[in-house]
């Protein structure tokens, strides 16, 4: 089966992310109220074949370790849906 | 002393630590290829250099960390052997986990390229240990993610460890710490090494503070005889 995946990740809680500091600040000077704790990620779309849903979110967990996320700085979230 | 340079896809201090230790020590440099399985046997140094490998993509150093050479590199650390990251090369460090830590964006957001000063810290690893504790070396620094970070546990651990090799320091003072560090380097560590003081990793560019006409001063032919010290007591350089 073909899945569409997302892999969202963040910096860790009590990580310095100087970027979301950098908008926080920015969309305060145009004038947001209210902000705060603003963190700034990133997302990695992929299309992968696997059998189970669960067998495509295992092995993107196996991907987070080996490459796509630094555990020491980083968290990661996984969406998985099937292709239509 | 016998020495292999790591060329990744996006190196570009390769060729100055190439002519800087082959100046500095009158002695061969070996350039070898990312995607090689191995350098030449006998290698005392393996150096990583700065730049930009894979163009950063990812996280600085995510991706070269994970090149066919550094099985080689481990292997050559686990048996004691000296490894060498500088700038790039020490974030590629960070993401082997032969060193602990990571190196975040620059507080100020930018790239930072200047003239900077570090303290050497401790001389009881391989590779300061020709130089003096309190010494201040110039060294340039060209980065944008330099920020030394460790969770607080980890970092008092990592200190109390005495592995801060380097912290940025006011030259005029001799002081050092967090309030001297350009990027907002935690504690303001510059450098740091392995339990068995065999790999280093350091933002600074050493290399770029060999050859006197760069204007870079002369502080890194210090260093790099300092490395050469070790293997001249054994005959080896």
């Amino acid at each position: 089966m073909i899945f569409q995946a997302e892999v969202l990740i963040t910096p860790r809680e009590g990580v310095l992310d100087t970027q979301g500091k950098a908008v926080e600040k920015t969309l305060t000077h145009l004038g947001y109220k209210g902000i705060n704790e603003v963190r700034v990620g990133k997302i990695v779309r992929m299309q992968l074949d696997a059998p189970t849903k669960e067998e495509a979110v295992k092995d993107l967990e196996s991907m987070c370790s080996d490459l796509l996320c630094n555990d020491l700085i980083e968290t990661f979230n996984i969406s998985v849906r099937e292709k239509l | 002393m016998k020495t292999a340079v790591i060329v990744f896809p996006g190196s570009n201090c390769d060729r100055d630590v190439q002519r800087a230790v082959s100046e500095s020590l009158n002695t061969a440099v070996d350039m070898v290829w990312h995607e090689n399985d191995n350098f030449a046997s006998g290698t005392d140094l393996v150096v990583l250099p700065g730049g930009f490998s894979y163009g950063d993509y990812l996280r600085s150093g995510a991706m070269a960390a994970r090149s066919p050479i550094i099985k080689a590199v481990r292997e050559h650390a686990d048996r004691g052997g000296l490894v060498l990251g500088i700038c790039n090369g020490f974030q590629i460090l960070t993401e082997t986990k032969m060193l602990p830590g990571a190196l975040l964006p620059n507080t100020s957001l930018t790239f930072i390229c200047r003239r900077c000063h570090v303290r050497v810290e401790r001389t009881d690893n391989k590779f300061t240990a020709g130089l003096k504790e309190g010494d201040v070396m110039q060294f340039p620094i060209a980065h944008h993610e330099g920020l030394f970070f460790l969770p607080d546990d980890e970092l008092k651990k990592l200190e109390e460890a005495g592995r801060v090799v380097f912290r940025y320091a006011d030259p005029k003072t001799g002081r050092a710490g967090a309030e001297y560090a350009p990027n907002g380097a935690l504690n303001g560590i510059a450098g740091i090494c392995s339990e068995k003081g065999n790999i280093l990793g350091l933002m600074p560019h050493p290399e770029r503070a060999t050859i006197p006409h760069l204007n870079g001063g002369t502080d890194g032919i210090r260093f790099w005889n300092s490395i050469a010290g070790a293997f001249k007591e054994r005959g080896a350089c």
